[in-house]
């Protein structure tokens, strides 16, 4: 069979088929028969938003750097290419060379949300592979995964052969080499695996056995076969020495984020208590002005794009920011480039700051409070107050700007009516303080938009132990809010997020293994791309836990104690459980937690740099 | 300021860029190549390219236009070259030159179209698609901006070519193209289709000339 003709045939038929036809500006094609291997990157999602993140970007171009590998890209199809693939038994190919991608060496995932978890087994089955790790008895292809969710991969562990921890431009060279030289010696897959299991940053999950308590609760997590009893993340030491791509591929259509984007810095020193990417990626380390302006530069001169942005946790963190953008908008602004700066914290904003923001761009501004009252914003350590908060729209107002978002999650530990109207009064003062300004925008009105996510509570955050509230609890908390809004402004509006899913993630995120038989049902019950409404049916996630005899509310509902076995605690992220149990009765007595710039609290991540953060 | 026409070739996985993303893709493309352009003023300035007939989703073309107008004195010979460096594969300039003529001069445009016919018996297809080319009457129904409105295709419709193969049959179509009508390969495929009760395997298209009302190339 010409699976490529086959491709060519399927594309006219379905929707945007430039996703699935490769050939992008920058992408890159080599000669199989020159490589020693052969990669995978697949991205359980759309290509429009595969083709936004980052990290794959940089983990693309560093694979491909190698002469001996050849590194491809691949996206979940859309659901009308999915059912032409099927129809006529097309596997699952390589964007640059249409090849199977079964017939790689390596298949690797990232896993940026735990709601991409179908499309994992989804795309493994249409590669015309077994989902489960077991099944698959050749080495090669190694299924392995990445990503923020991999520091609780136990809900994939059946079918996941290795999962990365911590930072891929450091441990993944390792892992080619390794796969590398296992082909030439023609190794057993347990062999590797072995192997594997031995390389700090790897982590092999069959070589772990667990048992369970009669509560249901994890009594032991036991290593086999000489694997560490706590395999440990890695990290990258030298931020400016770091690999980063100088292009990237241009993608035809129109991406989620469609920019140039320059890393900034990685890990935060805020702490907030909810934020799992605040605790799984430190240490905080910064690059320097001169490594992110030259390549900005690089970036923009071979992509053409004309908006670059300044990517990080917290970009208003950076320590030399003003800096940096004294060296960035000259060249920007000469080349008609726009400069965007996500993530800026409500504190962050100079006068001078803000002149050089609005210099660039002027849109809307997004904060996020996260909650509504002091009291609240102390027990999640969002360490900003209100005036802080005032005082910037205040500033933004002034400058020109009369559209705010804040963002705000419901559902928070100890959060009572009261701070569920806070939100909204917060939201009103907004409001208030535009229409008080003199010096406020001329004929226009004001416009706040509340965002309402729902917490999840997350591993490796010292909210681990907390039970997320029942979907009925949540659902009356948005009501509330609803009604309490209408009593006071037309100018508000209230977005919120749906709260079924927010239940599956707090379900998936603090899973255990137990979890895989339901995942492994929920997708033969046709679950995928389960983050996009239009796909996301909820029902066929309460058969699957039906069928698998198996209760959510068991991982999302309940407190945990502290010294119950997490089913992640085996595995080494840089923070402590006792670091997170400390800030988890902080959080109890509404008490703050300073930043790492102010003081050091201890976390344990400054382990993992030998030296300390700051 | 001096307005150019750039002539370029799509071809291979180019021709699944869509029509509005071509125009991102040339503003990129420009941008890496050095070439300085004019820009539109206002709240988001960008740059100014404008495409004389657009091209369907799919197909391939030997000879697109796009029209764009240089700030910077530069030979046009280096316009080409720079640009050739920084399109992407299966985009090809071929010519770069002054515009001789406005995009409503455009009245025809060739088309080759490659087809095969599901589970037809070899020739089949080709014989009912050979006697529906040639019928008096072509009654279609058109979807315009106004809606949808039956019209007769045959004054905008001639076939040039034809060739049957053991599974494809290839075709030269002239279509009536530009602003006052203007005739899309896969309309008349439809029509066929709908007319004779069959269903394509596939089909591949290929732009291979668009004329003017004189009867030369549009140039």
């Amino acid at each position: 069979m010409n699976w490529k003709l086959e491709v060519e045939k399927i594309l006219p038929r379905v929707q945007k088929p430039a996703r699935y036809a490769g050939g992008e500006l920058n992408s890159v094609v080599k000669d199989p028969a020159g490589v020693s291997l052969r990669f995978a990157f697949c991205f359980p999602d759309l290509y429009e938003v595969g083709m936004s993140h980052l990290g794959m970007k940089i983990l693309y171009a560093q694979a491909n750097e190698r002469p001996d590998t050849w590194c491809e890209r691949v996206f979940a199809p859309d659901a009308d290419m999915e059912a032409l693939m099927r129809e006529r038994g097309i596997p699952l190919f390589g964007l640059e060379s249409r090849d199977p991608i079964r017939e790689f060496d390596l298949i690797g995932f990232t896993l940026q949300y735990e709601m991409s978890f179908t499309t994992v087994l989804n795309m493994l089955d249409l590669a015309g592979l077994p989902v489960r790790s077991a099944q698959r008895g050749a080495a090669f292809p190694l299924v392995v995964a990445g990503g923020p969710c991999t520091c609780n991969p136990e809900p994939l562990a059946d079918f996941v052969d290795i999962f990365v921890l911590g930072e891929g431009e450091e441990v993944n060279p390792e892992l080619y080499d390794l796969i590398i030289a296992a082909k030439k010696e023609g190794i057993s897959k347990g062999e590797l695996l072995r192997r594997a299991s031995l390389i700090q940053g790897l982590y092999v999950p069959s070589l772990y056995d667990v048992s369970y308590k009669e509560d249901g609760t994890i009594a032991a997590v036991t290593a086999r076969e000489g694997a560490p009893a706590r395999p440990a993340k890695r990290i990258i030491r030298d931020m400016d020495g770091v690999f980063y791509p100088q292009n990237f591929v241009v993608p035809f259509v129109e991406a989620v984020h469609d920019r140039a984007m320059v890393e900034v810095l990685r890990g935060c020193i805020r702490g907030c208590r909810f934020c799992q990417a605040g605790f799984i990626y430190r240490p905080f380390r910064e690059k320097s002005p001169q490594v992110i302006d030259r390549d900005g530069r690089s970036l923009c001169e071979t992509t053409g794009y004309d908006e670059i942005s300044l990517s990080s946790l917290s970009t208003s963190d950076y320590s030399r920011l003003e800096e940096l953008l004294d060296k960035m908008l000259p060249w920007s602004e000469k080349g008609s480039i726009n400069l965007s700066l996500p993530s800026l914290r409500i504190d962050g904003f100079s006068p001078k700051l803000l002149e050089q923001i609005a210099k660039v761009r002027k849109s809307g501004l997004t904060f996020a409070p996260e909650a509504g009252t002091q009291r609240m914003r102390d027990v999640i350590n969002k360490n900003i107050t209100e005036e802080e908060i005032l005082s910037t729209c205040r500033t933004a107002f002034e400058g020109g700007y009369c559209a705010v978002k804040l963002y705000f999650m419901i559902g928070l530990p100890t959060e009572t009516e009261k701070d569920i109207e806070g939100i909204v009064d917060l939201a009103q003062k907004v409001v208030d303080l535009f229409y008080s300004l003199p010096d406020r925008p001329r004929g226009k009105g004001v416009a706040v938009t509340v965002s309402l996510a729902s917490f999840v509570p997350k591993p490796f955050t010292p909210f681990q132990y907390e039970p997320q509230d029942t979907e009925e609890m949540l659902r009356e908390k948005q009501h509330h809010m609803i009604s309490y809004v209408a009593s006071k402004s037309k100018k508000i509006r209230i977005n919120y997020h749906e709260s079924k899913t927010s239940h599956l993630e707090a379900v998936l995120a603090r899973g255990d293994r137990r979890l895989c038989a339901v995942v492994e049902q929920a997708w033969k019950n046709g679950c995928r791309l389960d983050g996009w409404s239009e796909h996301f049916d909820h029902q066929r996630w309460v058969d699957a836990f039906a069928a698998c005899h198996v209760d959510g509310g068991f991982y999302a509902n309940r407190t945990r104690p502290y010294d119950e076995i997490l089913p992640w605690d085996h595995l080494d992220y840089g923070v402590t459980k006792s670091f997170l149990t400390r800030e988890n009765q902080k959080a109890h007595c509404d008490a703050t937690t300073p930043n790492c710039r102010l003081q050091c609290s201890g976390c344990g991540a400054n382990k993992l740099l030998g030296r300390a953060c700051l | 300021m001096r307005p150019v026409r750039v002539f370029y070739t799509k071809k291979d996985t180019a021709k699944y860029i869509s029509h509005l993303d071509i125009n991102r893709c040339f503003q990129r493309a420009i941008r890496r190549a050095g070439v300085s352009i004019w820009y539109t003023e206002g709240f988001n300035p960008h740059a100014y390219i404008t495409f004389a007939l657009p091209l369907s989703l799919g197909y391939e073309s030997e000879c697109e236009t796009m029209d764009m107008r240089l700030l910077d004195e530069m030979p046009l010979e280096e316009v080409k070259e720079r640009l050739n460096r920084a399109l992407p594969e299966g985009l090809r300039v071929y010519r770069v030159a002054e515009p001789v003529e406005k995009p409503d001069a455009i009245l025809w445009a060739d088309y080759r179209v490659v087809l095969a016919a599901k589970g037809a018996e070899p020739g089949q297809a080709a014989e009912k698609l050979r006697e529906y080319l040639s019928r008096e009457t072509l009654p279609v129904i058109k979807r315009t901006k106004r809606g949808e409105k039956e019209i007769d295709l045959r004054p905008y419709l001639q076939l040039l070519e034809f060739s049957a193969g053991e599974e494809e049959t290839e075709l030269l179509l002239r279509l009536a193209a530009g602003g006052e009508m203007n005739v899309n390969p896969t309309l008349v495929l439809d029509s066929f289709c709908g007319a004779c009760g069959m269903e394509l395997e596939y089909v591949k298209v290929a732009r291979t000339a668009v004329w003017d009302k004189k009867g030369e190339k549009f140039a």
